[in-house]
């Protein structure tokens, strides 16, 4: 699964800490989800995906592999 | 005896009120101060090098697991304020999970750590309580190392 977080986050002129703060995590987390490096909650990604007004779906795109 | 009662709850209420905010951001502070103290009072008590003979390593060794855990404190501590100027959480789903997986690594590893200590005992002669503290020194070493481990490398589970 990849997400679109930092090119969202940039088209809403966010930085990190201002997204976590607005999703209510640590910006360490912020962080490895633009990595990749951590999947998230159902919550957390409801959150964020509320944060730049899309569904969820476009925010994380699951790809499924063979 | 109606106004002891309302007078003892209204101090039980503002102690709770008092003791959650404590507990969530001072305890841990009185909690490390205590533990220095306690350190400090047990080195002052103990004979130096200077005076007759040199530190026993297991005297070291306690010293040793009583710094580590004081600079776990206080890194968490720091962590905390950090976060609180930046008004972000201490703790959120991501710094929990990292911690379980690396109480869970450092588990597995601790029981090899045990093992070998436990050959140790056997092959050689070595004082018990030496190799216990070799034990514990081992154990927050090996937590330590596997947090640090797992908060660099993530906790995707793809």
């Amino acid at each position: 699964m990849h997400n679109r977080i930092k090119e969202l986050r940039a088209k809403h002129k966010l930085t990190q800490n201002e997204l976590a703060q607005k999703v209510n995590v640590r910006r360490e987390t912020i962080v490895f989800l633009e990595k990749g490096k951590y999947n998230p909650s159902l919550m957390l990604g409801y959150k964020v995906a509320q944060v730049f007004h899309l569904p969820i779906e476009e925010v994380f795109i699951f790809e499924e592999k063979d | 005896m109606t106004l002891m009662l309302f007078i003892s709850n209204f101090m039980l209420d503002l102690f709770n009120i008092k003791f959650k905010k404590m507990k969530k951001f001072y305890l841990p502070v009185f909690i490390i101060t205590v533990i220095l103290i306690v350190a400090g009072i047990w080195i002052y008590q103990t004979d130096s090098a200077s005076e007759s003979e040199a530190f026993r390593i297991s005297e070291i060794l306690h010293v040793g697991v009583i710094v580590l855990l004081f600079i776990f404190g206080l890194f968490f501590f720091i962590r905390r304020i950090i976060s609180a100027q930046q008004g972000v959480p201490p703790e959120d789903e991501l710094s929990k999970r990292i911690t379980q997986k690396a109480s869970s690594s450092a588990f597995y590893i601790s029981l090899f750590l045990w093992l070998g200590i436990m050959y140790i005992n056997n092959n050689r002669d070595v004082e018990t309580d030496l190799l216990f503290g070799y034990g514990i020194m081992g154990m927050a070493i090996v937590f330590a190392l596997s947090w640090l481990f797992h908060n660099f490398k993530g906790v995707s589970d793809a």
